[in-house]
């Protein structure tokens, strides 16, 4: 019993650390090598699943389905978002104040059709993803993409975008064939989400250059991938990847009992009753979703919760280390807005820490008690955590210091109306990255996106806005991570929101097809299983 | 079939006979277990060994000495969160019941003693609300209200008046006709008068055995709401939300299984109750009953 216990709990380690690379080694160590695959992989998974359309994704069921079937222009390795490594471009050049970027593409590249790839594709994925104004079209807004020769692409950028290196690796960019999808009724002109028809087409058979091509595609059922018998790189390890729907205690018994490889939403109750299975690895990391509360900074939604002595006494009246208890064995607490798989993202000993006297000593000054509510969606959950639970311990702890909370749940449908709507006195959300950048965080700032759904309006933080249009101009990642540092303290001295923790994400595979890393950007990397 | 010889026509309602206990074991077990209940509500804080909202326990404690039911997934102890449920459900199962008699049986009352087109209306206002199943329809008006414990209330009563006003109009269909309310009449009694002095109590009998096999619907109803999210609010200790936390955690059985223990002994103690308050004074539906059964 103990051989298992060790391997898992090493597993878990490794991946704690990031070091995903030197498990890899471990996992082939440990029984599982190429020649004991099995031919198919069949994962399961609660689908998000809409299109299997690049252009049209942005949930994490197609983005997972994405990164098998096309490439990006550049990719991050081993789940290290540190670092942006070549993939369809091998090299590339950054002016100055990052408004372009230059791309040299791999020559020889072909599709899974055969025909060659040159920069007339990316370019038409590219501005066709802008053009869609989809979800994922934010993604690339104020970028045009024009090709320089056949092996030459240029990114322009109106605004400084330094980021956008970071971007660029979501699935949601990947390159497709452009005159199948042209002759199928895509398009790329600036009225393409009108006019764009080849969405059908897409969810029939994928166009792209990755190591994997669509052969089914289900939104209910299941979806499967087959071998791309013609990829440039090492061979796919697995013949067909087998993608079912499935809810969260079924794929606990599924992978128990040997029907399914990989099961990917499950609570951390139900992961206690796999630990000690020799015949499972279970990989538990913190997720980059960060979870939030906020004080709305409108007095016309509260002359309390827009106080700076409420933000005091909430800031330091909650019980951190209470939340994490809820919040799984592998989640950690979050120190300031952004995540710690992130750069930039601050040191532990840098969050505020809980103190009973100062948040009471704040209530003090509102005059004593106080009662607000707190509104979170109740039908929702995300890596196998639900609000409720959340939202009783945040209670609880708040109480201690006389801030009492209200619970107000509802269907999500309703409460992300008032939330969006900048209505809640209180709201309890969580934040999933849109790219592993920390300029996604600036979204919390002041008349920033969340902000202003927090009543938290531009000119209401003059010295955090400074740091924020600093930090938008600036293209060194050296001088970058300072500011975003900045940013954040002073987002936890004077700010309305207060990041909670993030919470466990696992991870369970069989152990016949070796560990699997949890990834924190696409959440599972199909591409890297088996290798 | 033999033994309750009751005759087809009205009984004067207060010809009650309620023969010895040990008859009747289901009803001595209703009783008992509903009283026990009562007595867990009325002395909730006294009885509970802990705060029912206090976070101190570690989470998910299975049951023990210091814990009897164990500890639920904030570490609050399950057994005091399910002694003082009894202080939500019981009552409001009374008040919910009250509410929907009150008004279902005016509306019954009216209707049935007044006939003609307002009959007609009323009943087809009856079968609206019938046409929808109670559960789907009290899960509209909450979300249409917003989901807390009152409006589940009211989304109930709005779904359970229909059952008393329909029983009440057939009742005193029967009656209005029959010879001993022709004759007060023909005394100079006025309609309303009647139908208070003289048809009311021998209705009240049906209608209060109904009443009470609708408790156990009410508890049922009210924890089914609460289950779904829609009935009573956070950190509220109430049994249909804290089985709904169990059925999420379902490795931790003992956070689900208890609370679910509670509403099935206070549904059949009701239950037993009510067929037994049926047996006693509705004889002819007792009949009915007992003879399929024999």
């Amino acid at each position: 019993m103990s051989g298992p216990r060790r391997r898992v709990g090493f597993a878990a380690l490794c991946a704690g650390a990031l070091a995903l690379t030197a498990c890899g080694g471990d996992a082939e160590g440990t029984g599982a090598t190429a020649g004991d695959l099995p031919e198919t992989l069949v994962v399961d998974k609660a689908f998000d699943l809409k299109t299997a359309d690049p252009g049209r994704q942005f949930e994490v069921a197609g983005t997972i389905v994405g990164r098998a079937l096309y490439e990006t222009l550049v990719t991050f390795e081993d789940g290290d978002l540190s670092e942006v490594a070549p993939a369809l471009a091998t090299e590339w050049t950054v002016n100055d104040d990052a408004t372009e970027y230059t791309f040299t593409l791999e020559e020889g590249v072909t599709f899974a059709d055969g025909s060659p790839l040159d920069s007339d594709d990316v370019v038409f994925s590219i501005n066709r993803v802008k053009n869609l104004k989809g979800n994922g079209s934010f993604l690339v807004e104020g970028i045009t993409a024009e090709a320089d020769g056949p092996g030459t692409v240029v990114l322009r950028s109106e605004q400084p975008n330094p980021q956008l290196l970071r971007i660029l690796p979501r699935p949601s960019l990947g390159i497709l064939n452009a005159d199948a999808v042209r002759e199928n009724g895509g398009t790329d002109a600036p009225d393409a989400a009108e006019t764009d028809t080849a969405e059908e087409f897409l969810n029939s058979q994928s166009v792209g250059t990755g190591p994997y091509v669509l052969d089914q595609f289900s939104t209910s059922t299941e979806t499967v991938l087959a071998a791309n018998p013609d990829y440039r790189g090492e061979a796919p390890p697995f013949q067909r990847i087998v993608l079912r729907n499935v809810e969260g205690p079924t794929q606990a018994m599924n992978v128990q009992s040997g029907q399914s490889h990989i099961a990917l939403d499950l609570a951390s109750e139900q992961l206690a009753g796999l630990r000690g299975d020799p015949n499972l690895l279970i990989d538990e990391v913190a997720s980059p979703n960060i979870w939030f509360t906020f004080a709305n900074a409108d007095p016309a939604v509260s002359e309390i919760t827009s106080s700076p002595d409420f933000r005091e006494a909430v800031r330091y009246g909650i019980d951190y280390d209470g939340l994490l208890e809820i919040a799984g064995d592998g989640a950690v607490r979050v120190p300031g807005i952004i995540p710690n798989v992130f750069f930039g993202a601050l040191d532990q000993d840098q969050a505020p820490q809980r103190d009973v006297e100062r948040a009471k000593a704040a209530v003090e000054r509102l005059g004593g008690p106080v009662t607000v509510e707190l509104e979170y969606p109740s039908d929702f959950s995300a890596n196998g955590l639900s609000f409720g639970p959340v939202a009783e311990r945040l209670q609880a702890g708040l109480a201690e210091v006389g801030v009492n909370l209200e619970l107000k749940p509802g269907p999500i449908a309703t409460t992300l109306e008032t939330y969006r709507n900048g209505q809640e006195q209180m709201g309890l959300w969580l934040w999933a990255p849109d790219y592993p950048d920390p300029a996604d965080y600036l979204a919390f700032g002041p008349g920033e996106l969340v902000g202003k759904r927090a009543g938290w309006q531009a000119g209401a933080a003059p010295e955090i806005e400074r740091v924020m249009a600093e930090v938008a101009g600036e293209s060194d990642d050296e001088r970058r991570a300072v500011l975003f540092e900045e940013f954040q303290q002073l987002m936890n001295e004077e700010g309305v929101m207060f990041p909670v923790f993030q919470p466990t994400a696992a991870v369970v595979a069989s152990a016949d097809i070796g560990a699997v890393p949890f990834h924190p950007a696409w959440t599972l990397d199909l591409t890297a299983i088996g290798r | 079939m033999s033994a309750v010889t009751a005759p087809a026509a009205p009984v004067p309602a207060r010809r009650l006979r309620i023969g010895p206990a040990w008859r009747r074991p289901l009803a001595l077990v209703g009783v008992t277990v509903a009283l026990g209940w009562v007595v867990l509500a009325a002395f909730a804080p006294w009885i509970a060994p802990a705060d029912p909202l206090a976070q101190e326990a570690a989470r998910f404690l299975p049951p023990s000495a210091e814990h009897l039911m164990g500890t639920d997934g904030l570490g609050r102890d399950v057994l005091s969160r399910v002694v003082h449920g009894a202080r939500i459900s019981i009552p409001l199962a009374f008040m919910l019941v009250a509410l929907s008699l009150v008004f279902g049986a005016v509306v019954g009352a009216v209707s049935g003693y007044v006939g003609g087109k307002l009959d007609e209306v009323l009943m087809r206002v009856v079968d609206l609300f019938f046409a929808f199943p109670a559960i789907i329809l009290s899960m509209a008006v909450v979300a249409a209200l917003g989901p807390n414990l009152r409006n589940a209330v009211l989304a109930i009563v709005v779904v359970s008046w229909p059952v008393y006003a329909r029983v009440t109009r057939s009742l005193v269909l029967s009656l209005r006709n029959s010879e001993f309310v022709a004759s007060s009449r023909l005394l100079g009694i006025s309609s309303i008068r009647a139908l208070v002095r003289e048809i009311l109590p021998n209705v009240a009998g049906p209608v209060l055995v109904l009443a009470t096999l609708e408790l156990g619907n009410a508890v049922l109803l009210l924890s089914g709401l609460s289950f779904l999210g829609l009935g009573a609010v956070p950190p509220t200790p109430e049994w249909g939300a804290m089985v709904s936390e169990g059925a999420r955690t379902f490795g931790f059985w003992w956070v689900g299984v208890f609370p679910g223990l509670a509403i099935l002994s206070i549904v059949l103690a009701f239950n037993f109750l009510g067929d037994s308050l049926r047996d006693a004074l509705d004889p002819r539906t007792a009949r009915a009953t007992r003879g399929t059964s024999a």
